[in-house]
């Protein structure tokens, strides 16, 4: 249980951080080994309500 | 299921420790959940007879976070580098959508609560029946908690005791 929320918590808060950095979803998805729907579905409701107005990551393209 | 005998301080406690799950990060409500629920609301006889030996919430939610860690580092993962790696977007916390649901640990220790109700010919579940409950599995996270911080189970519920025949009397 501790290690699954840790893990859990540990994705969240690295999708975030990447995302703060300007990585596009497809970076982030192809770090994390899922599909990029897979990433934007779990993660980008969460962090575009956090920081709202920033654009979704995806100035380096393949987004 | 039992809700609805519960009496309001117990309940306030089950809430309270829902919400010391869900702040903790606890995807599931264990049975020293319950103990910090009923730190939490310090009402009655049980948060009374905790506090009597010097239990504070502040003190058992460091125990709680001491305990993941320490289950964590037994698999060689630091929770201490994970917070400094990942900064401030690392949080333990469940969002407030997410249902916390009962281990199966603390659906029993309700189970027990209400049959410790019954056998004190109580007509009201109360949070001291829940402690009492807690404090009868001796395998269970929220003992180990308390003898971590220097509380044994025995001398505990004396003390429960004691406070309620007063509270009676």
């Amino acid at each position: 249980m501790a290690l699954r929320r840790t893990l859990e918590a540990l994705e969240a808060a690295q999708v975030e951080n990447a995302f703060v950095a300007g990585w596009s979803w497809a970076r982030i998805a192809e770090i994390l080994g899922v599909s990029r729907q897979a990433v934007h579905k779990k993660h980008a409701a969460r962090i575009r309500a956090r920081y709202p107005g920033r654009p979704p990551g995806g100035k380096e393209g393949g987004g | 299921m039992i809700f609805h005998r519960f009496a309001g301080g117990a309940r306030r406690s089950v809430e309270a420790a829902l919400e010391e799950a869900r702040m903790l990060g606890h995807d599931s409500l264990g049975d020293e959940d319950f103990l910090l629920g009923i730190l939490c609301t310090g009402e009655g006889v049980a948060a009374e007879a905790l506090e009597s030996f010097g239990v504070t919430l502040e003190d058992a939610r460091g125990e709680s976070e001491a305990m993941l860690s320490g289950a964590l580092a037994s698999i060689g993962i630091s929770l201490e580098e994970i917070r400094k790696e990942a900064g401030d977007a690392f949080d333990l916390r469940l969002p407030e959508k997410r249902r916390i649901p009962f281990a199966p640990g603390a659906k029993k220790v309700l189970e027990r609560a209400l049959a410790r109700a019954v056998r004190l010919g109580d007509r009201y579940l109360g949070s001291e029946h829940i402690l009492l409950a807690i404090l009868e599995n001796a395998e269970g996270t929220a003992v180990r908690m308390l003898a971590r911080l220097g509380v044994a189970p025995e001398p505990l519920e004396e003390r429960l005791f004691e406070l309620r025949g007063r509270a009676a009397g």
